[in-house]
């Protein structure tokens, strides 16, 4: 990354790198990243020509999260529910379509919950940002933070448990 | 400790936040309460699952006059729907490569011209910060939108109304 202006583009600029990581790792493609990247930053102009957001990471997060769960959901990916669990049946060792099966599973938890519990836990998983951090950053008190921190992964751990169950089964 | 403050002590421990004064107790309550375990053990699991979801290893973002070119460096865990624009070269789409390089370098041109024009370069550096030759179709849709329209208020108009969902 080179020069940084201090104009509302160059604000976009500093986390470009960042919206690619959080929209690659819910699509797993580089071009479908890319899409969400500059959707994003469509969003973000408009925005800027009402009023610049006073947490413009957390505000960038957000909208990665929700974009990158909508192109998935548009695009019907081949792999549904009823072909997770028909894969997840054969003895297979971690590939690329685990992976995708992973993503899948993440991304269809994800669309049950609220915009403010996926901020959470992307906020907490991938940028390994602290409770208190996280709070400030979505204006959020420090409690409410951690009752979306939980009720995320339980929503994950239902999605995933229902797989592993079924691997132990012989 | 009963299982409710146990909870609260979970969340923290699950966000490789417990304090130390607090680890005792939980450890304690941990070791004899199996429904509380079993909940802990599960929602870890989940947690390093979601961790091992493999992200782009490295992706560089390079400023190139007013545009920012994105590429993630080579790496095996790229895959060919992964590869980055030359490999398309590789794989025989070279007509389609030129083609979309035809037209971002028109949509671009007429986009810099009209905004020039319109004599606004800060929306010249908005409106062309991001290029990437895979999607010229957002670029060409704003260049058109921009001809006929060259004003501040049309250029916010296309930014708004654009919206592509892809087949």
């Amino acid at each position: 990354m080179t020069t940084i202006d201090s104009s509302p583009g160059g604000e976009f600029e500093q986390h470009t790198a960042q919206i690619y990581g959080w929209a690659y790792r819910l699509l797993g493609r580089h071009h479908d990243a890319l899409d969400v990247v500059q959707d994003v930053f469509l969003r973000w102009d408009a925005q800027c020509l009402r009023e610049t957001p006073r947490q413009p990471r957390g505000w960038l997060r957000r909208v990665t999260v929700n974009r990158a769960i909508d192109l998935r959901r548009q695009r019907r990916e081949s792999i549904d529910p009823q072909a997770c669990d028909e894969v997840a049946g054969r003895d297979e060792s971690e590939t690329a379509a685990d992976q995708d099966l992973l993503r899948a599973d993440i991304a269809l938890s994800m669309d049950g919950l609220s915009s403010g519990q996926r901020g959470v836990l992307i906020a907490k998983i991938y940028d390994e940002m602290t409770f208190r951090e996280i709070a400030t950053e979505m204006g959020l008190a420090l409690s409410t933070v951690k009752t979306h921190y939980l009720r995320a992964i339980r929503a994950l751990r239902d999605r995933l448990e229902p797989r592993w169950n079924q691997e132990k089964t012989p | 400790m009963n299982c409710e403050d146990f909870e609260m002590l979970m969340t923290d421990a699950l966000g490789d936040e417990l304090a130390e004064g607090d680890r005792a107790g939980f450890e304690s309550h941990l070791a004899a309460c199996e429904t509380c375990r079993r909940e802990y053990e599960s929602l870890t699991r989940t947690i390093d699952a979601t961790r091992t979801l493999a992200g782009p290893r490295r992706v560089s973002v390079q400023r190139d006059g007013q545009r920012l070119v994105i590429q993630p460096a080579e790496s095996d865990e790229l895959t060919a729907s992964h590869a980055p624009v030359h490999s398309a070269v590789r794989n025989g789409s070279l007509l389609r490569f030129a083609a979309s390089i035809l037209v971002a370098f028109t949509a671009g041109y007429a986009v810099h011209a009209g905004l020039m024009l319109a004599g606004d370069a800060r929306q010249e550096q908005q409106i062309t910060q991001i290029e990437h030759a895979a999607s010229p179709s957002v670029r060409g849709s704003l260049a058109l939108a921009h001809a006929r329209n060259p004003s501040r208020s049309g250029l916010a108009k296309c930014l708004a109304t654009i919206t592509r969902p892809r087949p």
